[in-house]
């Protein structure tokens, strides 16, 4: 249970309580968190007591198919760390005492016969935190920079500008105004994901080129004076690679026994790595460049290009095989089809890249196909765009 | 006060590390620059291996018919004890080999302790070096990649592979740590057996032409595209054609298509073709003595043993002895599982012995450490399911290679292996993965005491941990000392 409190903070509440599932915030957080240091273990405790009722009733774990919960567990007590945790060098020994539920941020305890978890389902989106959370990620997701940096590690005691820190503390989001605008507008309108994606795509920060006129500098980042450009993600890439190049049925992926076409269509983008299509394991090893894991794994900061993805890009069968005039690829529909070298590579680019190629780079193109010959050239070319920086970093 | 990395901005960050932008946007990465020796105990690193191996074993392998034979009501009748040494016994039953390839050359420590209980912390435990901290996971590297910094300024001209690589970690419970705070290039790279053969073994000189026609394709594509160059695309920039130099650097090396050509003959050796389909740590074992033939940068190998995935092969909670396992299961009996490791750990250990190392006189062997670890030991009691569970208490990790002598028996256990009679070391305490993590450092020449102050979270960061999680008793800041006089 202390894992769901842990997991549960990050992604809905934005806040790492880690350091609180050992120890009291204060002599030790204080230099690392604000809130933090008020905070004490048992409050921790009073937090993982809301799942204490928990019980995971279903095998087969979150990997492979939907997990079944009850609340047939009898509560949350420290001393009951199950036979094979005991003892567990993850955390420090506990008191062995029972807690009762109470929220971490507000202290609200359940109605008398209220199930925890529904009371914890009624709280917590009341309080602004997990709307401003959910935007900040939302942000991030389309931004590339939060407005809060990390996602998860908000400090509640420096978010108000009117009401600052002691120094030599600073005010924590970049836009503290603009964090709690979205957030108010993101609780008062239902949740409503689209419209708040919407509302950031319409903006004029998100409009934004990539480019910079003049000259760069790093500490413009928090203004968002330009368009970051960010690395993808796993079923990212498998997938607009597969949009661009008109294959998205070569690694068909099967869930729940229907076949699926795209990695955003299955519910675990790691079940690529146990279907039962050998081809499918090299998505999986593809995606797997790009940070895609198991769920288990601790959070990584997944937008790192590094050289294995660019090492799957030119050499993996999920781009070769993609870009294969023999295959059934739009590389090859175009080799076989009466159309001109023009619109050959007009089509390419296009479908890559979602606009029309420039003058220079239709001369480069026809030059392809003159040197290395029609099929060659166009595979070549094709290779090129999905290799290039245009295309990989989603800008 | 002074100023914390928290209230820092980016920029000032940046002055600090001294990374690219293109490390991270998010501020989460900054490379320690300030490094010191922990108070008073600098000390000097014994460099008697030039290469680590490591091998993972998934799952705890049980000591008790493997590498700390007891013979119990238990214990099998077919087992065929042979003795290998005044201290060590083995079953030829399940290491038919061992006895005339690696047996003889190893140490064994056996009264090594495990913390965390179930696979992933304790999986993470031996990547990372180091227990796992939820508070700070993310700034921790794996012990690879503390590695592959450390040694970054030993690399030469002529090294494009990275000094970290891995053989299939992704399979096991535990996936690839990456570098954390350090920088990206020391991540690893994470090879997995099963694609990596189609993906770029190619076939032959020609696919390696065809790649270089599309680099430079791309090159002059680039150009064209962006007469200005990629500044363009921002900050993100710089990190992505980075990796791409490195990338084509290592693709279009002929060494690494060499490391990729494996042959019949020696497959069979490594045991590969024994379980269709589920060979990877043949294959990975087979890579690794590539890898360090090809002397291309890489000197950190790490062999993940994960089978089927999950859990791992040795997992056997039941049917520790039992016959006519599937293939696909996750846990395997050690009728299959231990011949399968032994019959590839054999063939390496052959293998290193017969090449000749960097140093005139020496092999490989001489100058590469062998460590095979496990998660923690199993059960000496069997339990109704005929099989042991998780035991923390004791089990045994193999040394080999790289400086260790030969036929250490390192800690003593009681007959059923229930209770330590002896640490076998100089201290009171038994030694840990932490110290197994400090002996890598010592043998590589990397001074284990070495503590970076500059971490994200400003939490120091100790090569080698002394400060305990989930238990009052420090760890002591020591290698394996004795498996080396």
């Amino acid at each position: 249970m202390d894992e769901v409190t842990s997991d549960l903070s990050r992604v809905f509440l934005g806040l790492t309580v880690d350091c609180s599932s050992c120890h009291n915030g204060a002599g030790h957080t204080d230099t690392v968190n604000l809130w933090l240091t008020d905070k004490r273990r048992s409050d921790f405790h009073q937090q993982s007591a809301i799942f204490g009722n928990l019980r995971l009733t279903a095998s087969g774990g979150f990997q492979n198919g939907a997990p079944t919960f009850d609340d047939g567990a009898p509560g949350y007590n420290t001393a009951d760390d199950g036979a094979y945790y005991t003892p567990s060098e993850m955390r420090f020994p506990r008191d062995g005492r029972t807690y009762e539920p109470a929220f971490l941020l507000t202290g609200e305890t359940p109605a008398p016969g209220e199930n925890p978890r529904k009371f914890f389902g009624r709280v917590a989106p009341q309080h602004i935190q997990f709307a401003r959370a959910a935007v900040n990620i939302i942000w991030k997701k389309l931004m590339a920079v939060g407005l809060v940096e990390p996602y998860d590690g908000f400090d509640l005691l420096r978010l108000d500008p009117n009401n600052p820190p002691p120094e030599p503390w600073t005010i924590q989001p970049t836009n503290p105004e603009l964090l709690e605008a979205l957030a108010e507008d993101f609780r008062t309108n239902n949740f409503s994901v689209k419209r708040m994606i919407r509302t950031i795509m319409k903006s004029n920060a998100y409009q934004l080129d990539t480019s910079f006129e003049g000259e760069w500098v790093d500490a413009y980042i928090p203004y968002h004076a330009r368009k970051f450009a960010r690395i993808l993600t796993g079923p990212e890439a498998v997938d607009i690679v597969a949009q661009a190049t008109d294959t998205s049925a070569t690694f068909e992926m099967e869930q729940y026994g229907e076949s699926q076409r795209y990695v955003k269509e299955l519910t675990n983008p790691a079940n690529t790595r146990t279907n039962r299509n050998p081809e499918n394991r090299e998505v999986f090893a593809f995606m797997q460049a790009y940070y895609q894991t198991e769920r288990a794994l601790p959070p990584a900061d997944k937008s790192r290009a590094s050289p294995v993805q660019a090492m799957m890009m030119m050499g993996s069968p999920v781009i070769t095989s993609r870009v294969d005039a023999r295959g059934e690829t739009r590389v090859a529909s175009l080799v076989n089809s009466n159309k001109t070298d023009d619109e050959i590579i007009e089509e390419l680019v296009l479908s890559s890249m979602s606009r029309l190629p420039t003058v220079d780079e239709l001369v480069l193109g026809k030059r392809f196909i003159a040197e290395k010959g029609r099929r060659d050239g166009v595979e070549a070319i094709q290779w090129v765009l999905l290799n290039s920086t245009e295309f990989l970093l989603n800008h | 006060m002074r100023k914390r990395i928290g209230d820092l901005t980016r920029r000032d960050l940046l002055k600090l590390f001294g990374v690219g932008v293109g490390a991270s946007l998010a501020g989460q990465v900054a490379s320690p620059r300030k490094v010191r020796a922990a108070q008073g105990s600098r000390v000097t690193p014994r460099g008697s291996a030039r290469n680590c191996i490591v091998i993972q074993n998934g799952g705890a392998p049980s000591p008790w018919e493997t590498f700390d034979f007891k013979e119990t009501k238990w214990t099998a009748d077919d087992l065929d004890i042979q003795r290998v040494n005044s201290e060590v016994v083995l079953s030829k039953t399940l290491f038919p080999r061992a006895h005339e390839t690696w047996a003889p050359r190893a140490s064994f420590v056996r009264s090594m302790r495990g913390g965390a209980l179930v696979h992933f912390p304790a999986q993470y435990h031996q990547q990372a070096g180091r227990a796992l901290n939820t508070a700070i996971v993310r700034e921790v590297p794996a012990l690879g990649s503390v590695v592959a910094s450390e040694l970054d300024s030993e690399r030469r001209e002529s090294d494009t592979f990275p000094t970290f690589v891995s053989l299939d970690l992704w399979n096991i419970r535990c996936a690839p740590l990456g570098s954390g705070m350090l920088h990206p290039r020391f991540a690893g790279l994470d090879l997995n057996t099963t694609s990596v053969f189609d993906a770029f073994g190619g076939d032959g000189p020609e696919s390696n032409s065809k790649l270089a026609e599309r680099w430079e394709a791309l090159n002059r594509w680039s150009e064209v595209s962006n007469p200005g160059g990629n500044d363009r695309f921002g900050p993100k920039n710089e990190e992505y054609q980075a990796s791409y130099d490195y990338g084509i650097e290592v693709l279009l090396d002929p060494r690494f298509k060499t490391a990729l050509n494996l042959t019949d003959e020696e497959k069979t050796r490594y045991g590969v073709d024994v379980d269709g389909g589920n060979t990877k740590l043949g294959l990975g074992m087979l890579l690794a003595r590539n890898l360090l033939a090809a002397d291309a940068g890489t000197r950190m190998l790490w062999v993940a043993n994960g089978y089927n995935g999950r859990n791992g092969v040795f997992d056997n909670h039941s049917g520790l002895y039992k016959r006519g396992v599937p293939a696909s299961a996750q846990a395997q009996p050690i009728y299959t599982s231990v011949p399968r490791f032994d019959l590839a750990f054999s063939a390496l250990v052959e293998d290193l012995l017969a090449m000749p190392g960097h140093e005139p006189g020496k092999t490989m062997l001489d100058e590469t450490l062998i460590v095979v670890t496990q998660e923690f030991g199993r059960t000496p009691e069997m339990n109704s399911a005929g099989g042991r569970d998780h035991f923390g208490p004791l089990f045994t990790n193999v040394f080999l290679g790289g400086g260790v002598q030969e036929g250490r028996v390192i800690g003593k256990t009681d007959g059923t292996g229930e209770n330590l009679i002896e640490t076998g070391w100089q201290h009171r305490e038994q030694p840990m993965m932490d110290h197994v993590t400090s002996t890598i450092y010592s043998a590589l020449g990397i001074d284990y005491s070495k503590v970076f102050e500059d971490t994200p979270s400003g939490r120091v960061f100790e090569l080698q941990q002394t400060a305990p999680l989930g238990g009052p008793a420090f760890i002591p800041r020591t290698e394996i000392h004795e498996l080396f006089v």
